[in-house]
């Protein structure tokens, strides 16, 4: 176990309790611990904090654990995937497919039998179109190349937001441009039990398979020929990760919105601090997104009062000059010179 | 003028049969023939162009076959897993394109990627593999480096050591001496002979430098014009004839005063030798 993740662990319950903390009404540390003891066999607490914390934050905390992870980890995928340092999880175009659902739901009603679930639904439905959609122009062009994955996801990507600009456009409702907007920025003011587990999941899963298959992932990282030599079935390695980020991402965007920076600048961290290999990077990657997501949605709380800022509003202003810092680092090369 | 081999080598490891191999969509290469025979370094030599790397790629399984087949002892290699490929052969290409922050050691330690299993980490086998490896191509002090800090020699023996790691009794090597000063494109093709005659690996590598495939190579192939032009060892492969056609030089072969052994001397200019 490398020493980052044994120090990342103990953090990483620390920010739960601490985050939970935070909101419209602060409650104190101990109020938190006892409420949460309340609801493991301990003397139980007043119902109103048992709310707050149980039902109200905590699935919130937890959520934005599960999506940093996610983030993080598909980040560290798609990157290994393109090998490309600006690939972020959004390269696969599965989220402007995820915002053309969205963005269907919200100004054309469409999915409204399915009630709460109808902004997720329709985000799912469009981020595993979309992927789909990538998935076989790129394949019938040449395969799941780097370059290939890179031209066709940005490329479907400007036509998806298109489509998603001109139903905003076309809507007869004023509050749609805003709701959409709201969505696309990313926010878990949604956060319920019932959403968590889905998410939680499918990034348990995901991140299973990534850690099996962490020695494939080096070879592939240095280069498709390398891979190939080693053993590696590079094109089925290939579409194992685009499937595995594709269902991740479409996963998280729909309980979450397109938060943005995570997945770019996480993975990044991670190699940084514990060097390119997947087995050492992929779990500081998720710890490290978890925790920084869950300070990032504090912050959105808390910052401007009562309204909450959109999470990708928070992310860019932390993520941008924590990025041109990486970017600064001389020894730091990954996918390319410096 | 064509010399091939006709003789059926029992102890064939890699064979060519009816190989094409395609450069992209070209058809660089078609009815390539031959045997590598178990313990042997055979050297691919030929012009720029001729698709010495492509042929090592296909006969190292990266790239499939245009037409034709590779036989790893026998077996189409198709049909051999791509684990169970990279167990039996070892390739080492002639640029790896990104440069890569992994340390020396973990760039070494791919090598066991097709002997590892999910899950597992390194074990002792592995970590003997890497460090045997590191010190035949005198890497050691290296290891804690990042890839990215060595000199371009050091990362050619970096990468022939993650070959050697794999632990493959075939081993293809494409130009390993490029990028190395003199001292260690002697002493890597002596440890390339050494690993053929103590370990029982048998080599298959391309080589720009003629003198060098002469010195080390117990066969030398020729690659001209799409096809195979030459094979045999190097004194009947190596000569003014042969390398006047695939190269266009004019060669000339001396006796080292102190060996007695045979060297190539080239010139371009017919009036230079013939005044």
């Amino acid at each position: 176990m490398p020493v980052l993740v044994t120090v990342l662990l103990p953090l990483t319950g620390l920010t739960v309790v601490l985050a939970t903390g935070f909101g419209a009404e602060p409650l104190p540390v101990h109020v938190v611990v006892d409420a949460l003891r309340g609801r493991f066999g301990g003397a139980p607490v007043d119902t109103a904090y048992d709310t707050i914390v149980w039902d109200i934050r905590l699935p919130r905390t937890l959520l934005g654990l599960v999506v940093g992870a996610g983030l993080a980890v598909a980040g560290a995928a798609v990157q290994t995937l393109v090998r490309n340092p600006l690939a972020d999880p959004y390269l696969l175009g599965v989220s402007s497919g995820a915002s053309v659902g969205a963005t269907a739901v919200i100004t054309l009603g469409v999915l409204s039998s399915a009630g709460l679930w109808a902004l997720s639904l329709g985000a799912l439905t469009g981020a595993l179109l979309a992927s789909v959609l990538v998935f076989g122009i790129a394949m019938l062009q040449g395969g799941l190349t780097p370059l290939r994955l890179v031209l066709t996801g940005t490329v479907l990507s400007a036509a998806f937001s298109s489509v998603a600009s001109f139903l905003v456009f076309k809507s007869a409702e004023p509050q749609a441009a805003q709701s959409v907007l709201f969505w696309l920025l990313g926010s878990l003011s949604g956060a319920t039990w019932e959403m968590l587990w889905l998410p939680t999941a499918t990034l348990a899963t995901s991140f299973v398979l990534l850690m099996a298959a962490s020695g494939w992932l080096d070879a592939l990282a240095v280069g498709p020929d390398t891979a190939a030599a080693l053993g590696v079935p590079v094109p089925a390695l290939r579409t194992g990760l685009f499937v595995l980020t594709a269902v991740l991402v479409g996963v998280l965007v729909a309980v979450a919105g397109g938060i943005g920076f995570v997945g770019l600048v996480l993975p990044h961290l991670s190699r940084l601090l514990v060097g390119p290999r997947h087995r050492a990077s992929l779990p500081v990657a998720a710890l490290a997104g978890g925790i920084f997501l869950v300070w990032v949605d504090v912050a959105a709380r808390i910052a401007v009062r009562p309204t909450e800022i959109p999470l990708s509003v928070v992310t860019g202003l932390i993520g941008a000059p924590v990025f041109l810092i990486l970017l600064g680092r001389r020894t730091y090369r990954f996918g390319g010179e410096s | 003028m064509t010399i091939t081999e006709s003789r059926v080598a029992t102890t064939s490891v890699l064979a060519a049969s009816g190989l094409a191999c395609n450069a992209g969509k070209r058809t660089v290469l078609s009815d390539i023939d031959f045997d590598v025979r178990a313990g042997e370094v055979l050297g691919l030599i030929g012009s720029n162009g001729t698709g010495k790397s492509t042929l090592l790629r296909v006969l190292a399984g990266v790239r499939p076959a245009a037409a034709g087949q590779v036989l790893l002892k026998g077996r189409p290699l198709s049909s051999v897993s791509s684990r169970e490929r990279a167990r039996q052969i070892a390739f080492v290409a002639q640029e790896e394109a990104a440069p890569s922050d992994l340390l020396v050691s973990e760039m070494v330690a791919l090598g066991r990627v097709p002997h590892a299993r999910a899950w597992g980490g390194i074990d002792e086998a592995s970590r003997l593999a890497v460090a045997n490896a590191l010190r035949l191509v005198d890497l050691e002090y290296a290891v804690q480096q990042s890839m990215d800090r060595l000199s371009g020699g050091e990362r050619r023996r970096a990468l022939l050591a993650r070959g050697l790691a794999q632990e493959a009794p075939v081993l293809l090597l494409d130009e390993p001496t490029n990028h190395l000063d003199i001292k260690h494109q002697l002493a890597l093709m002596r440890l390339v002979r050494r690993l053929c005659q103590t370990l029982d690996r048998t080599v298959v590598v391309a080589l720009h430098d003629l003198d060098l495939a002469a010195t080390f190579c117990d066969r030398i192939a020729v690659l001209h014009d799409g096809g195979l032009f030459a094979l045999g060892s190097p004194d009947e492969v190596l000569t003014p004839s042969v390398l006047h056609d695939a190269f266009g030089v004019l060669a000339t072969r001396v006796r080292h005063p102190l060996t007695g052994r045979t060297h190539l001397l080239f010139s371009h200019d017919e009036r230079e030798i013939h005044p």
